[in-house]
This record gives C-alpha cells, structure tokens and sequence, in this order.
C-alpha cells in the first residue's frame, strides 16, 4: 500500500509541473503584448515599456516561468493589479468559504443523491422512482446558475425563507447553515442527480445477485438486506461518481459564488477575469487546480483502502 | 450454436416463397447499403432516445427559420412595454428591460446556442480526434499525449475555459475557442481508448502486411470504425458545451448585451427577479430543452451504436 501511495504521489509532480506551466502561460500567451493589455488603451509606449520591465515581461518565456514558479513556492503568487493586495493572503481569506459551501454540497448530494437512489432501485417503476429519474435528467441537463436563481424565486422572493446572497462569519451556526444551505443545494443539486442515477443503477445491479436471493431467504427485513448487503457492493461504483464530483463542485462553486454573491475564490476569478487582474486569476486557477488535484489522490487512495480489488500496480 | 442458428435459418428459407426470399434479400441489402435506416432501426426503441432526436430536429430547425418565426424583431427595442408578463397581447412570452419581444429573443438565441456548441465541437474534434488517434496508434506518443491530457484534466468543470477566456479576452469568438480546447482532452481520450481496441484487429495487421503506411492504416482503416464511438460522444459533447458557454456568458465572459444569448438572457434578467422573473426562468428553460435534446439523443446513439462506450465514458 506504501508503495501504491508513493507511485501516485510521484505521478502527482509532473501533473503540478503541468498545472503551472498552464498558469503561467494563461499570461504569456495573451494576444498581442501583455504589458499593453494591462497598461490599457490610453497608455504611452514608455508606459508600456515600464510595465513589461517592472513585470518582468521582457525577459525570455523559461526566465519569466522560472521566478514565477520560485514566488509560487514561496508562497508569493504576486499583486493583485486592482487593489495591491499580495493575492496569496486574498486567496487565504477566501478559501475556507469556498472549501465550506462545496464541502456542504458535497454532503448534501450524498446523502440526498444515495437515498433517493436506493428508494428508487427498492421501488423501481413506481411513480417515485419516474418522479427521481424525471427529476434527475433535469438536475444534469440544467445550468448551474440558473438552478441558484430558481432556489432564490422560490425560497427568497416567493416564500422568503433563507437569505438571498453572503455568507455568514460564523459558517457553522445556525445562521452561518441559513446562509450557507441554498448555495450548496444549487452546487450540490447536479452531483446528487448523478449519483441517485449511480446508486439506483448499482443497486438495481446487485439486488437480483444469489447472495441478496439468499438473505432474502433467511428471513432478514428489506432494510437490513438494502443496507448491510446490497449497499456495501453498491458503493464502489457511488465513491467514484462521488470522488470525481467533489473536485467539480469546486469549479461550480466559481458559479454560484457568483449567483450567491459569496465572498470566494471563485469569485475573486471572475471579478479578476473582468477586471483583466491577470496575478489574481493566476492564483486563483493555480490554487483551485491543485486542490483539485490533490482531492483526487486522496479518492484514489481511500478507493484503494476501501476495495482492495483496486490494483495498487 | 451458431449451427442451430443456421440451420434453423436454412429452414425457415425453405418454407419461404421467392417473392419472400426476394423481399428479405432487398431488406438486407437495404440495410447494409444505408446504415443511417440501420441506426434508426435501433434507436426508434428507445424512447427517450426518439424525444431527444426530435427535440434536437426542432431546435435546428427553430434556429435555420428564425427570421420566418420570430413574430418580432429580437433588438427592438419600445420602453412603453417593459418587463411584460407572459401572456401579454402581441407579446406570447413577455418582454424584457428594454421592451423586446422575448420570444423573439429566445428564437435567435438558439442559433447563439447552437452556433457555439457545433463551432466549438468541431473545433475540440478537430485537435482530440488527431491527438487521439496518435496517441492510440503510436505507444511512443501515447505517454506524452496523455500527460498533457492529464494536465488539461486536472482543472476542473469549466476552470480551464474560464482560464482561456481571461487570457482571451471576453466575446463569443473566445468562447467558442475556451470551450473547444477544454474538450479536446475527453475527446482524445475516447479515441485513443477506441484505436488501442482496434488497432489489434485482423484487418488492421493484414494492412500492416501489404505494406501500407501509417497515415493511410490510421485515417482509412482505423478512423472509419472510430466514428460511432466519436459521433456519441460529439453529441454529448454539445451538451456540455452549449452549457458551458451559456455559463460563461451568464459570467460575463461571452455573449455580450445585447446579444440574444441565453445566459447572458439570464444573468441580466437577474436584475429584474423580484418584478420579472420570466427574464431569468424562461432562458434556462431553453438550455434545459437543448441540452435534454442533445443528453437524451446521445444516450440513445450510445445504446444503439456502441454499448461498451458506457464504460468507457
């Protein structure tokens, strides 16, 4: 198993080599000059040229690369162009929200997302199951944003319920829970459709298998047979939907930061993006990036405690 | 087994009459000289397929014949009938901010909508099909192909797009760019995974020994038996990329006002969701069609061309 993990963590550097260099390049690559894009339309060409010098943008592409990625493991991902703000310490004042509202939507997709899928596979055919499965296709066939606007009509604007936009200081009070349950549900709404659909199928799978057959037969009730039986082999195929989806509900979480008006990192991209603050953007990618990265070789190490049919060669 | 499938045919031949024999004769050669009656064949079993096929139908067709449809000009522009509700004289779906037709609006909005998916499909084929089939083809190239590709994976939902975008700049042209690009990666990877199962085959070896060159095994040989395997997954693949541009123009970073695009439709309508909230809903209930369209349709050509590929994907 040491050696499993040691494999995956090697294989991790040339990723994050990778990653960087995309970072880097996301600037480097501008159409046209850099320096000019940022110094803006009105600029003069000592303006200019004062930019690229003071940036570095002069120097050739592997020196530039290389004293960008000497800041980034120092832990200095430069200035932000709008504020001056060092974007490292931005990024850290807003990363425990983002962490937050997708790890909440995590937790609500699972739990959500399993039970709805196991009720539907136990009730297969039934109105509930059409009900899910209908109401399933329209959790992935609808656009992030515009789930967030639906919830905000109905539980804001109609009933008003919970608080329309923010997040509380205290993430995990009641109120912080208030504030924190909509934008989650909107994040969380696509991954528990995905997985209901996984559990249903995975169940549906493993419930006409001898063995379910056989403790059926001894007497066991249904919940006992669903729950210690059929779900342990059923949630293999589940932790996969459920591994590859939390690392993509942080890139959904740059959405409904948006929708939500939530003070994160996602946010602070596309304010970056708008604002053409090229530091801010790089940051902000590099760092959703890597955790992203390394979310997924925490799933591929659990997946590998939890089923030991998974080869560590 | 396959004898007692013969014989019985055999059979069955004997007790036909010539007219018969003749009808079962055309049939066949009907049917191997048009696979397009073959697939449909296949696919009209499946329902949801057929839903898919016709929404998809009639979305194109909305898109080709919207100046006939569109009961009004889509720009147009009458603030004496802001913000009308649905159902409003002369105007069936109400009008927005500036007193357009929103149904209009929603008409050309389809060709935006299908103008970026097709665009930036055929762009992401056009570099993950060839990357694929190197990669599949050549063991030497598979391993830096798919490095890169793991790297252009390791950023996730529309992250990598979004990335494109900020060094882009905003509009529809560098969306369609953004969004093409991040399908490569998926692209080549289902390619490369279909050319590694086929280059085993006789055919390919027998092409091999006749001494043909690589570009012609790989582009007349193998490509051919990889269309199915890219049509499903192009067709899915506009899905997602018509709800990824439809994102980031909502973001701000596509489409811009007063573009009939419908996630710019939506984020604008925002503005309005406490007096109109038809100018948010209404926009995502035609990505919710389109991308149902194209999710169902897939899914359907799937099962009909290439079950193994649910795997795969």
């Amino acid at each position: 198993m040491s050696g499993y993990i040691m494999k995956r963590l090697l294989q991790l550097i040339p990723v994050l080599i990778g990653v960087s260099i995309v970072v880097f390049l996301m600037v480097y690559l501008i159409p046209g000059n850099a320096a000019e894009v940022i110094a803006g339309p009105t600029a003069t060409a000592e303006e200019v040229a004062n930019i690229s010098t003071k940036l570095g943008l002069d120097q050739p592409a592997y020196v530039q690369y290389f004293r960008y990625m000497a800041g980034v493991l120092r832990g200095d991902l430069g200035y932000s162009f709008q504020t001056g703000q060092a974007v490292s310490a931005a990024i850290a004042a807003r990363y425990a929200n983002t962490f937050s509202l997708a790890l909440f939507s995590a937790l609500i997709a699972v739990i959500l997302g399993v039970t709805v899928g196991i009720i539907s596979a136990v009730k297969q055919n039934s109105w509930f199951d059409h009900a899910v499965m209908s109401i399933s296709i329209l959790g992935i066939s609808a656009p992030t944003f515009w789930i967030g606007l639906l919830l905000i009509i109905i539980f804001c604007v109609d009933f008003k319920l919970l608080p329309i936009s923010g997040l509380s200081d205290r993430l995990w009070s009641l109120d912080g829970i208030k504030h924190l349950i909509l934008p989650a549900a909107t994040l969380g709404f696509n991954s528990a459709a995905m997985i209901a659909r996984m559990t249903r199928s995975s169940v549906l799978e493993i419930i006409h298998q001898d063995y379910i057959v056989t403790a059926k037969a001894k007497g066991l009730s249904q919940f006992v047979v669903i729950m210690k039986h059929a779900l342990k082999n059923a949630l293999i195929p589940i932790l996969t939907v459920v591994g590859i989806d939390f690392g993509n509900l942080l890139g959904g979480a740059v959405v409904v930061e948006s929708v939500f008006a939530i003070n994160g990192i996602g946010r602070l991209m596309v304010q970056g993006i708008g604002a053409r603050d090229f530091p801010m953007v790089q940051g902000t990618v590099l760092v959703v990036a890597v955790t992203f990265v390394l979310i997924n070789l925490m799933v591929d190490i659990i997946y590998a405690y939890i089923d030991p049919r998974i080869s560590y060669n | 087994m396959p004898i007692l499938i013969q014989g019985s045919r055999i059979i069955e031949a004997m007790r036909m009459t010539e007219t018969e024999k003749i009808m079962v004769q055309k049939e066949e050669v009907h049917s191997r000289k048009n696979p397009l009656a073959d697939l449909w064949k296949h696919l009209r079993r499946n329902k949801l397929a057929v839903v898919g096929l016709a929404v998809v139908t009639a979305v194109i067709f909305i898109a080709l014949f919207a100046p006939v449809l569109a009961p009004c000009d889509p720009y147009k522009q009458d603030v004496t009938k802001r913000l009308l509700g649905p159902g409003s004289p002369g105007h069936i779906l109400g009008t927005d901010e500036y007193g357009r037709d929103m149904l209009s609006r929603l008409i050309y909005g389809a060709r935006l909508s299908l103008l970026v998916g097709f665009c930036s499909v055929g762009l992401g084929l056009a570099f993950g099909v060839v990357l694929g089939l190197l990669a599949g083809y050549y063991p030497r190239l598979d391993s830096i192909i798919m490095r890169i590709v793991d790297i252009m994976l390791a950023f996730p939902g529309v992250l990598l797009s979004l990335a494109i975008v900020s060094a882009l700049g905003p509009g529809i042209g560098n969306v369609i760019i953004a969004v093409g690009i991040w399908s490569v990666p998926t692209i080549a990877r289902v390619v490369r995974g279909t050319v590694l199962s086929i280059k085993e085959m006789d055919y390919v070896t027998a092409a091999k020994a006749i001494g043909e060159t690589d570009s012609t095994i790989l582009f007349r040989e193998i490509l051919p038996n990889c269309v199915s395997s890219i049509m499903v997954y192009a067709t899915m693949r506009l899905a997602t990329s018509i709800l990824s541009a439809a994102t980031l123009s909502f973001l701000g970073l596509g489409a811009q006002p007063p573009s009939a695009e419908w996630g710019a439709m939506a984020s604008t309508g925002r503005n309005y969701i406490f007096q109109a909230p038809h100018l948010t809903l209404l926009p995502g209930f035609a990505i919710i069609i389109i991308v149902f369209g194209f999710n169902s349709l897939g899914d359907g050509l799937r099962d009909a061309l290439d079950p193994n590929l649910k795997n795969a994907m």
